[in-house]
């Protein structure tokens, strides 16, 4: 048994369109061509309608052409008769329009066919697609190259466009060039120049210390200005908290400062510094006397702890009035140091408590009145006092006169 | 004998494949129209509550393209011209192709002419293990004994229709069941080798792959024949343009297949001969006005025979309607008769049912279900294909018959000889498959 090969091609003997021979197992010359039964067994030979099946085809008037069906073998006029829409109510209209639904339905009978003289030599047209638009039309179908397509080819295209524009260096640098120009001439239009810079809320010579810090020259336009980076500038400002920078309209760059506020005094070893409420420097005081409303600290880390030495005059201010000041000891305790030399030595831990405590026995015994050199709070289970010198002569005299009055 | 196994095999895993691609076209290439069908598989739809799929479990795939063209180069279903058969054929796929805007790259094909014949094998082995396995199936299909066939034939088809063991017969699927004997009928179509082998270069002309092949009788009876048709025994006849195909079923099996080489063309070519008009006028002739049966009142009937050829006289020309179906009639009973010949042949009167059922497009000539009544026996009917998903309305009726088999065929193939495994003492000896499949078998 043979197997079925492609490659074979049924021998024709049709060549190149001319009969070749007849197989020699047929009797006559063409008889072949009759019989429309011929093979094994029976041999009907029909000569008359052999002869009209062989009849060069005639192209049916069938319908039925590519990717048209019909109705079976019912031929599409009748189709389309059959199907065509009723009138849905003849009779229920005025005449006129009776006639002319009647006209309509005359002219749309089928026409009585007319003898078609077919021109000698004119094509039917071959409705078959050539097998060039045949593999064509299946690689359109082909959902990768339709994708490929309608996406990537476009894609393609620009981006290669663009790469071949952009190769050149001069072509590059001539756009980058147009860009900035444009850029620059938007930039520079007057209604975003910024002329002016106003300054809330500092006093004169931090609003002066701002202005020398701000070194933009203006008038400058404002897509240049560099807010954020301003605002850095002038917060480096000790004597500023925070700066607020904002651009208004009619070019002007107003800066809205707040001050810090001067809490408390940090005597150094070379200067005066006031320090805000947080321990951070405000500025230099040359003297002592231009602010006597702030307390003093002294002593090595004091300015680290400005809070706590704040909420420890907080505390003291029934005596405020004789606190000199306060002292870091060691950098690790506070002493409140009075006048007349006196001295409170705070604990480490809780000074405040402790000074409410001498606050309250200073209220109940007047304690601090007397002739007291220090008072030492700095075990708080064994509070002590120290006497002043004077105080410890006048001590012992005073025993010495009670011993002799006794006459011992 | 092998090499027709490993082409069969070949087409069955190109169908495989194109199941898997999900779209599978169909191609009907009969001697009047070529019909071209592109289904696409997408899964088994929801089952419905009476455990049934909709459409009798036809659903799993859809019709999405659809296209017919009037077949050229085609004479007695046998391609003849094979550049012109080509054209057509790629008329239609492109045109079925366009409606579903998919590329189709596999098709399954179905023609009605090229003589099949059909026998009847028989073999028997003996059962090794006791119990029927895979392996014995394709061992007892191996051991049926092939006639000599002759030169230049084709295995279209080769259904087992039957098994038995030991004296129990009439199974389907032997699988499972213990005996000492397996014995099988098998069915087996032959088909011109040349044929074949034409309408595969016309496929590979269109860069199609072949992803399986029917007769056209078969296909057409699998899509006419309601299941209890199939399953108690029925003749269909498809009543082609040039060949009319005739497949007897039963047990829902093919037994029995051949074709008469006379069809609807042939009525054809005497309407234009008796009335000397050409071939398109006789083709509307009959379409319009064809019968079978004449009445007093055909005679009073008259048809306008119509012409283009210039002269008034012999294009004024009318004919009765009686007359049109005295030239009609002889060549519809001399087809049936030929049919009814084949069947007598083939053994039918002895089925326990008699049902024919006439389908195709020459079947629709009206009074033809009672000439053939007379001629072939009384249970006839006329049958039109089953419908199945997304066909066009215009592809559903009788010429469609075997266009629509074949999407049934496409979608559940009945199991054919090449389905089972070659037994390994069938391999040449000494080959490795042949101890590949020894150690597969027994381990």
């Amino acid at each position: 048994m043979q197997s079925l090969r492609a490659t074979e091609r049924p021998v024709s003997h049709y060549r190149n369109g001319r009969l070749r021979g007849v197989p020699e197992d047929k009797p006559g010359r063409w008889s072949w061509l009759w019989s429309s039964r011929s093979g094994q067994g029976a041999e009907r030979v029909e000569p008359v309608v052999a002869a009209l099946e062989m009849a060069p085809e005639v192209e049916a008037d069938f319908p039925a052409e590519a990717g048209v069906f019909v109705q079976d073998t019912v031929p599409q006029e009748l189709v389309d008769q059959t199907w065509a829409e009723p009138d849905p109510e003849p009779w229920g209209r005025p005449a006129s329009a009776r006639a002319a639904s009647l006209k309509r339905a005359v002219a749309a009978m089928p026409a009585r066919r007319e003898p078609q003289v077919r021109r000698v030599g004119a094509e039917r047209r071959d409705p078959a697609p050539s097998r060039l638009s045949y593999r064509l039309e299946r690689l359109w179908l082909t959902p990768y190259f339709r994708a490929f397509m309608r996406v990537g080819v476009p894609v393609l295209l620009v981006v290669g466009a663009a790469a071949v524009y952009l190769g050149d260096a001069g072509r590059r640098d001539g756009l980058a060039q147009k860009f900035a120009d444009l850029r620059g001439q938007i930039e520079n239009r007057p209604e975003f120049m910024v002329r002016l810079m106003s300054i809330d809320g500092a006093s004169p010579p931090v609003a002066d210390a701002v202005r020398g810090m701000v070194t933009v020259p203006l008038p400058a336009s404002s897509f240049r200005l560099d807010l954020e980076a301003m605002r850095a500038t002038i917060e480096q400002v000790d004597a500023v908290e925070s700066a607020r920078l904002t651009i208004k309209p009619g070019g002007v760059l107003a800066v809205a400062i707040t001050e810090r506020k001067p809490a408390i005094l940090w005597r150094t070893e070379a200067s005066l510094e006031m320090l805000d409420a947080t321990g951070h420097r405000v500025a230099t005081l040359l003297d002592r006397a231009a602010r006597p409303d702030l307390p003093v600290i002294a002593g090595a880390g004091a300015e680290e702890n400005v809070p706590e030495a704040i909420a420890i005059l907080g505390a003291a201010k029934p005596i405020l009035t004789r606190v000199r000041g306060l002292v870091r000891m060691g950098g690790r305790r506070w002493d409140m140091v009075l006048d007349r030399d006196q001295r409170v030595l705070l604990p480490e831990a809780d000074p405040v408590q402790a000074v409410e405590r001498i606050m309250a026995i200073d209220a109940a015994e007047e304690l601090l009145a007397r002739d007291l050199a220090v008072v030492d709070l700095r075990n708080p289970d064994r509070p002590t006092l120290r006497l002043s010198a004077a105080a410890v002569e006048a001590t012992k005299k005073l025993t010495e006169d009670i011993t002799k009055v006794a006459g011992q | 004998m092998t090499d027709l196994y490993q082409m069969q095999r070949a087409m069955r895993n190109m169908r495989r494949a194109a199941m898997q691609r999900g779209v599978v076209a169909i191609l009907d290439v009969g001697t009047s129209k070529i019909a071209c069908l592109v289904l696409r598989f997408d899964g088994e739809g929801p089952i419905q509550e009476d455990g049934m799929g909709s459409l009798a479990g036809q659903s799993q795939f859809r019709v999405i393209g659809a296209a017919t063209t009037r077949s050229r180069g085609v004479r007695f279903g046998e391609i003849d011209a094979i550049p012109e058969t080509e054209r057509a054929i790629r008329t239609a796929v492109q045109a079925a192709q366009k409606m579903a805007n998919v590329r189709v790259d596999h098709v399954i094909a179905c023609f009605s002419g090229a003589r099949p014949r059909s026998y009847g094998l028989a073999g028997e082995v003996t059962l090794a293990s006791g119990q029927v396995s895979e392996q014995d199936v394709g061992r007892v299909l191996a051991a049926c004994d092939v006639p000599d066939f002759g030169e230049n034939r084709e295995v279209l088809h080769a259904h087992p229709v039957n098994f038995a063991i030991d004296h129990r017969s009439g199974m389907s699927d032997p699988r499972g069941h213990v005996g000492n004997r397996l014995a099988a009928d098998m069915h087996l179509v032959t088909i011109d080798t040349q044929s074949v082998q034409n309408l595969l270069y016309c496929i590979r002309r269109c860069d199609l792959e072949l992803a399986g092949i029917a007769s056209s009788a078969y296909v057409s009876g699998i899509a006419a024949l309601v299941e209890d048709e199939q399953e108690l025994g029925a003749a269909c006849i498809d009543m082609g343009g040039g060949a009319t195909g005739i497949s007897i079923f039963i047990k829902k099996h093919m037994i029995f297949t051949d074709s008469v080489r006379l069809g609807g063309d042939h009525v054809t070519n005497d309407i234009a001969k008796g009335l000397h008009v050409p071939m398109a006028v006789a083709e509307r002739i009959k379409t319009y006005h064809g019968g079978v049966f004449a009445t007093g009142m055909d005679d009073r009937e008259m048809i306008e025979i119509g012409a283009d050829s210039g002269d008034w006289d012999k294009d004024r020309r009318t004919v009765s309607r009686t007359e049109l179906i005295g030239i009609i009639r002889p060549r519809v009973e001399e087809i049936l008769e030929e049919v009814r010949a084949m069947l007598d042949a083939a053994g039918f009167d002895h089925l326990p049912s008699q049902q024919i059922v006439l389908t195709g497009g020459a079947s629709q000539l009206p009074g033809l279900d009672g000439l053939a009544a007379k001629i072939l026996g009384p249970n006839v009917r006329l049958g039109r294909p089953l419908r199945v998903q997304g066909l066009p309305q215009a592809a559903t009726g009788a010429a469609f018959a075997s266009t629509v088999g074949l999407s049934l065929f496409a979608a559940h193939p009945q199991d054919e000889w090449w389905d089972f495994e070659i037994p390994a003492e069938r391999y040449p000896a000494r080959s490795l498959r042949r101890a590949v499949k020894w150690f597969k078998d027994n381990w």
